[in-house]
């Protein structure tokens, strides 16, 4: 078991004896300005898990993903990693955080996120995208740092392309390089914001394969997703998020042969329809 | 013409040390400028309120007002202006580039404020998720970006500041212009000697020019790339980006 830097010795024997969860959320809402994005949700994703998360465009799902690394902040409810509160709700007269600055950014550290528009950075290349969170964030020297670059890349078959700048990439080889930057943190978990919803459809099928290798290992995921097939194939455990709420949990199957709830119906029934 | 040519050797030395002057304080008044540009750009990007507030009022009065003033009126008040108060700067060079590293670094700094400003959102939120501070997220994710974008306006910028320099000469500072007015002074040919320092002027703009179209060619896929094309659409009065808590709401969900 990797050890975050957060834990006093107490709570490393507690966890030894019964892990936490990697990421628990706990009744937690947001709104950005008077429209309400997150309406009570609670989520637990444990270790070696993929979850995903699924639901209409608006419904919240990149927010709650946002929620989890705590980019975003919220109103009210709680944020844990690997048992420890990282944060809560926060207004203006007090700040959410739970932890020290540093702490945050040494857990975000190792829950790196994988984005939609990739989010690559323009002015390095690829290795240099795989390189610098490693060096600036985790203090890795530049030989380290490039060995462990280098096998990310030869991960998801992009080492002929260390030297090119993302703007000369493909869709589906700029998500590549994506999921190797984070990779390359040494992630406890990783959080894909909807990886392949930019891409063009003959670029989705590389982009899910590496996805599904890495769940295939035993990787921890948060996954939000339009890819239903997908998500029924790989997901251990699928959310159905709808106006703020956590509809409908439960196994792929359940979810998806046999929902409960009416609007998980609807939804199903529309995508299987499209 | 014959004559015109001995004249033009005899003068030589002279014009030589002038565009010498003239070059000189261009370049150490961009980068003067750029430096100022870039600090009150990024003062007038902070958000919060308090002392932040309060400074942002002042570099954004600073910025209107030296845009607003023109810059032989800077000039006279640095040099001339100011020992009144008790301010003397005895060097007429050092209060000249004073004079332009204000008054350039104000529009500058509008320069750099838009640059920052165009770098998609997604490189700071890239950033900040993997565990970068803002300083670091600044200083080696978004700064750099936006340095690219910013390198071709500079370098119109950079060619405007040195015709600018010729009104150093009412300061008395020895530059161009005022080598060439002194030369008329003694010798009455005004016509040859501004024509040749037209010339002079001429062939320093048209290099720093062909540097410049240079630089941009090289820079400017790259800079398509960083902004997505979108600078052209940022003026003055576009919003600031605001991270204060995070990115979150110009994202599809």
């Amino acid at each position: 078991m990797r050890v975050w830097g957060l834990y006093s010795a107490r709570e490393l024997f507690e966890h030894v004896i019964d892990p936490p969860a990697a990421i628990e959320v706990i009744d937690v809402w947001k709104s950005f300005g008077q429209t309400p994005v997150l309406r009570g949700i609670s989520l637990q994703i444990n270790r070696g898990e993929v979850a995903a998360i699924i639901g209409r465009s608006g419904s919240g799902k990149s927010t709650l993903l946002r929620c989890l690394n705590y980019i975003v902040e919220f109103e009210k409810g709680e944020v844990r990693v690997a048992g420890k509160a990282i944060a809560r709700g926060s207004n203006d007269h007090n700040s959410g955080l739970l932890v020290s600055k540093s702490e945050l950014r040494a857990v975000r550290a190792r829950m790196p996120m994988v984005f939609q528009r990739f989010n690559l950075f323009q002015h390095l290349t690829v290795l240099g995208n795989v390189v610098e969170p490693q060096r600036l964030v985790l203090g890795r020297s530049r030989a380290e740092a490039e060995q462990r670059a280098e096998a990310a890349l030869a991960r998801v078959g992009l080492v002929a392309r260390l030297r090119h700048h993302p703007m000369h990439l493909s869709g589906g080889e700029q998500q590549r390089v994506g999921i190797a930057r984070a990779l390359a943190m040494d992630p406890e978990i990783i959080l894909f914001d909807e990886p392949t919803s930019s891409l063009d459809p003959e670029l989705v099928g590389e982009v899910l394969d590496i996805i599904r290798s890495l769940a295939n290992d035993g990787l921890t995921m948060a996954l939000v997703t339009h890819e239903m097939q997908f998500a029924r194939q790989t997901a251990d455990k699928v959310y159905f998020v709808d106006s703020g709420r956590i509809c409908e949990e439960g196994t792929p199957e359940v979810l998806f042969e046999s929902p409960r709830e009416p609007a998980t119906k609807a939804f199903i029934r529309a995508i299987l329809k499209g | 013409m014959n004559q015109y040519i001995q004249d033009a050797i005899t003068w030589a030395p002279f014009f030589g040390h002038g565009a010498l002057i003239t070059i000189v304080t261009a370049v150490i008044s961009m980068a003067l400028s750029m430096l100022v540009g870039l600090l009150v750009a990024l003062g007038r990007i902070t958000r919060g309120g308090g002392v932040l507030r309060v400074m942002r009022l002042i570099l954004r009065a600073y910025v209107e007002t030296l845009r607003g003033l023109p810059l032989i009126v800077t000039l006279f008040l640095i040099y001339f202006g100011l020992p009144s108060v008790g301010v003397t700067i005895r060097d007429p060079l050092v209060a000249g580039v004073l004079g332009l590293t204000l008054c350039i670094g104000a529009y500058q700094s509008e320069v750099f404020r838009a640059a920052i400003l165009a770098i998609d959102k997604g490189q700071m939120e890239a950033a900040l998720a993997f565990g970068m501070s803002g300083y670091r997220a600044y200083r080696h994710i978004v700064l750099p970006q936006a340095m690219l974008v910013a390198v071709p306006t500079l370098g119109g910028y950079f060619i405007g500041l040195l015709k600018d320099t010729s009104l150093l000469s009412f300061i008395s500072v020895t530059e161009l212009m005022q080598t060439a007015n002194n030369l008329v002074s003694a010798t009455f040919r005004a016509f040859e000697i501004y024509l040749m320092v037209g010339a002079i002027y001429l062939v320093l703009s048209f290099s720093s020019a062909w540097l410049v179209a240079i630089v941009e060619r090289r820079l400017r896929p790259l800079e398509t790339a960083l902004t997505g094309g979108r600078l052209s659409n940022i003026g003055a009065g576009a919003p600031a980006p605001d991270f204060s808590e995070g990115v979150g709401p110009l994202f599809r969900t």
